[in-house]
C-alpha cells in the first residue's frame, strides 16, 4: 500500500512536520506559559536545537507508529478508528516522553521517585512537544493514507470498467462467430452447385451467383447489427429461396405472407434464414412430396410453420441455431421465442420488435 | 468400372458425372439415387457396382442408413462440403476418404 517514493517515512516530510510542530509549540508556549516563556531570550541555540530535535524525534516516532499501524491493521475511515489511532499515538508519544525523562535523569541526575515526579511536571515541555507532534503527524498520516486509499479505489473502478468492456467484446465476438458458423456450410453447398452451373447452364449460373452474393452481402453487412427491418429480411429470404429452389427443385416450397413485405417490425438478422434452414434440415422432401414452409405474422410474432415430414432417422440437432436465436433475443427483449411441436406440425414463433 | 452416385441435388450429381466421364475412360456411371428409398430399390436387384460415391444428407435421411444394409462389400467415398457431418458417423465398415 505504501510505495517507496511516497513513503510516510519520507525524510523531507518528516522535517517539515517537525518544523511545523516546533513552531506551533513555540507559539503555544509564548501564549500560554508566562513563567517559562521569559526564559526564551536567554536560551541559546543549543537549547533551541535540543528542543527541535525532541520535536523531530516525536514526529518520527508518530510517523513510524502510523506506518506500522496501517501496515498491520485494516484501513478504516470511521471516526471511531481515527480516535483509536490518535489515542494510540498520544499514548505512545507520552510513553516515549516519559522514557526520555527517565533517561535524562539517569544520565544527568539521580533516580528518585519524587524527583521523577517533579521532573515529570517540569518536563511538561516534553509533553507539549509530544502532543503537538502527535496531533500534526496524525493528521498528516490520516490524509496520506486517505489519499492512497482513494487512489486504490479509483484503480479498482477503472479495472472493473475495463473488465465489463472486455466481457461485452467477448460476447459480441462469440455471437459473430455463431452467426458465421451457421453460414459456412450454406456457402460451401452453394459453391458446389454454382461450380456445376458454370459448366452446364452459364446463364443460370450468373443469376445464381447474383442471388448468392445478395444473400452473403446481407449476412456480412448485418454481422454486427442486432436488429434489422423485417422487410429486408424477407427480401433476403427471396434470394435465399431462389438458391434453395435451384438446388432442390420442386422439393421445397416457401410461402411468405405479403403483409410481411411492408411490415414496420424488426427482427435479429438471419433469424428467418436459420428457421427455414432448420425446417429443411429436419424434414424429408421430394418433388412428389414437397416440404411446405409457411411464414406469416400472428399478432406480434413471426411464425414459421411446416408440416412434419420426418426423416427416416432424425437428423442430429446441434442446437446451435435455435439457442443462437434465443440468446440474441434475450439480449434484445424480454419476450421469448415459442416452439410448438405437435404430431404433424412444427412451428417456431419469434417476437417482432 | 461401375460407379454409383448417391446424391439428392441434381447439380452436384451432374458435376460428379461430368468429372468422372471427363477424366476416366472405362467407367459407367449409375444413378444418381436421391433417397434412401431409391438406394434400397436399386440394390433389390443384384447389380455389379465397384465403387459408390455418396452424399451424406439425402432428401429423406442419411445415406449411412441405406448403405449399411447393402449386401457385399463395396467401397464408399463420401462427398460432402462439410466434414463435420462425417465425424460422428465413422464406423469400421466403410473406408472414408
Amino acid at each position: 500500500m505504501v510505495t517507496s517514493d511516497t513513503s510516510i517515512m519520507n525524510w523531507k516530510n518528516g522535517i517539515i512536520l517537525s518544523t511545523v510542530s516546533y513552531a506551533l509549540y513555540l507559539i503555544i508556549w509564548l501564549l500560554l506559559d508566562d513563567e517559562t516563556s521569559k526564559q526564551l531570550p536567554e536560551m541559546i541555540w543549543s537549547d533551541y536545537m535540543f528542543d527541535f530535535s525532541l520535536c523531530v524525534l516525536f514526529t518520527y516516532i508518530s510517523l513510524c507508529f502510523c506506518y506500522l499501524l496501517f501496515r498491520f491493521l485494516p484501513f478504516r475511515t470511521s471516526y471511531l478508528w481515527a480516535i483509536v489511532y490518535a489515542s494510540g499515538l498520544l499514548i505512545i508519544n507520552n510513553v516515549v516522553a516519559f522514557g526520555m525523562v527517565t533517561l535524562f535523569c539517569l544520565i544527568w541526575g539521580e533516580i528518585d521517585s519524587n524527583a521523577v515526579y517533579n521532573e515529570l511536571i517540569n518536563m511538561k515541555g516534553a509533553y507539549t512537544f509530544a502532543m503537538i507532534a502527535t496531533f500534526i503527524s496524525s493528521v498528516y498520516a490520516n490524509s496520506f493514507y486517505l489519499k492512497s486509499y482513494l487512489k486504490s479505489q479509483d484503480e479498482k473502478q477503472k479495472l472493473e470498467i475495463a473488465l465489463i468492456k472486455e466481457k461485452e467484446t467477448a460476447l459480441q465476438f462469440q455471437l459473430n462467430s455463431l452467426k458465421l458458423q451457421i453460414n459456412q456450410h450454406f456457402l460451401f453447398n452453394n459453391f458446389s452447385t454454382l461450380s456445376e452451373l458454370i459448366e452446364s447452364e452459364p446463364a443460370t449460373a450468373s443469376d445464381f451467383l447474383s442471388h448468392l452474393s445478395k444473400v452473403y452481402r446481407h449476412i456480412v453487412r448485418n454481422l454486427n447489427v442486432n436488429l434489422i427491418d423485417l422487410r429486408d429480411e424477407v427480401k433476403f429470404i427471396d434470394s435465399y429461396f431462389y438458391l434453395m429452389k435451384l438446388r432442390h427443385g420442386e422439393g421445397i416450397k416457401v410461402y411468405i405472407d405479403n403483409s410481411l413485405r411492408t411490415s414496420g417490425y424488426k427482427i435479429p438478422p438471419a433469424s428467418l434464414q436459420l428457421l427455414v434452414e432448420n425446417a429443411i434440415k429436419h424434414n424429408a422432401f421430394s418433388a412428389e412430396l414437397p416440404l411446405i414452409i409457411d411464414i406469416r405474422a400472428e399478432k406480434d410474432y413471426l411464425v414459421v410453420r411446416n408440416l412434419k415430414q420426418p426423416l427416416e432417422c432424425p437428423a442430429e440437432s446441434t442446437g446451435v441455431g435455435q439457442s443462437n436465436i434465443a440468446s440474441r433475443y434475450s439480449l434484445l427483449s424480454s419476450k421469448e421465442i415459442r416452439i410448438e411441436d405437435s404430431d404433424h406440425l412444427y412451428s417456431v414463433s419469434v417476437p417482432l420488435l | 468400372m461401375n460407379i454409383l452416385i448417391i446424391e439428392d441435388e441434381r447439380h452436384n450429381a451432374d458435376r460428379l458425372t461430368r468429372l468422372l466421364n471427363g477424366n476416366f475412360d472405362d467407367i459407367t456411371v449409375y444413378g444418381p439415387l436421391p433417397s434412401i428409398a431409391e438406394i434400397r430399390r436399386f440394390f433389390n436387384e443384384p447389380e455389379n457396382i465397384d465403387l459408390i460415391l455418396a452424399d451424406i444428407r439425402l432428401s429423406d435421411g442419411l445415406s449411412f442408413d441405406a448403405l449399411k444394409d447393402i449386401p457385399g462389400y463395396i467401397p464408399v467415398i463420401f462427398t460432402t462440403a462439410y466434414d463435420e457431418y462425417v465425424r460422428p458417423f465413422i464406423t469400421t465398415e466403410s473406408p472414408i476418404f
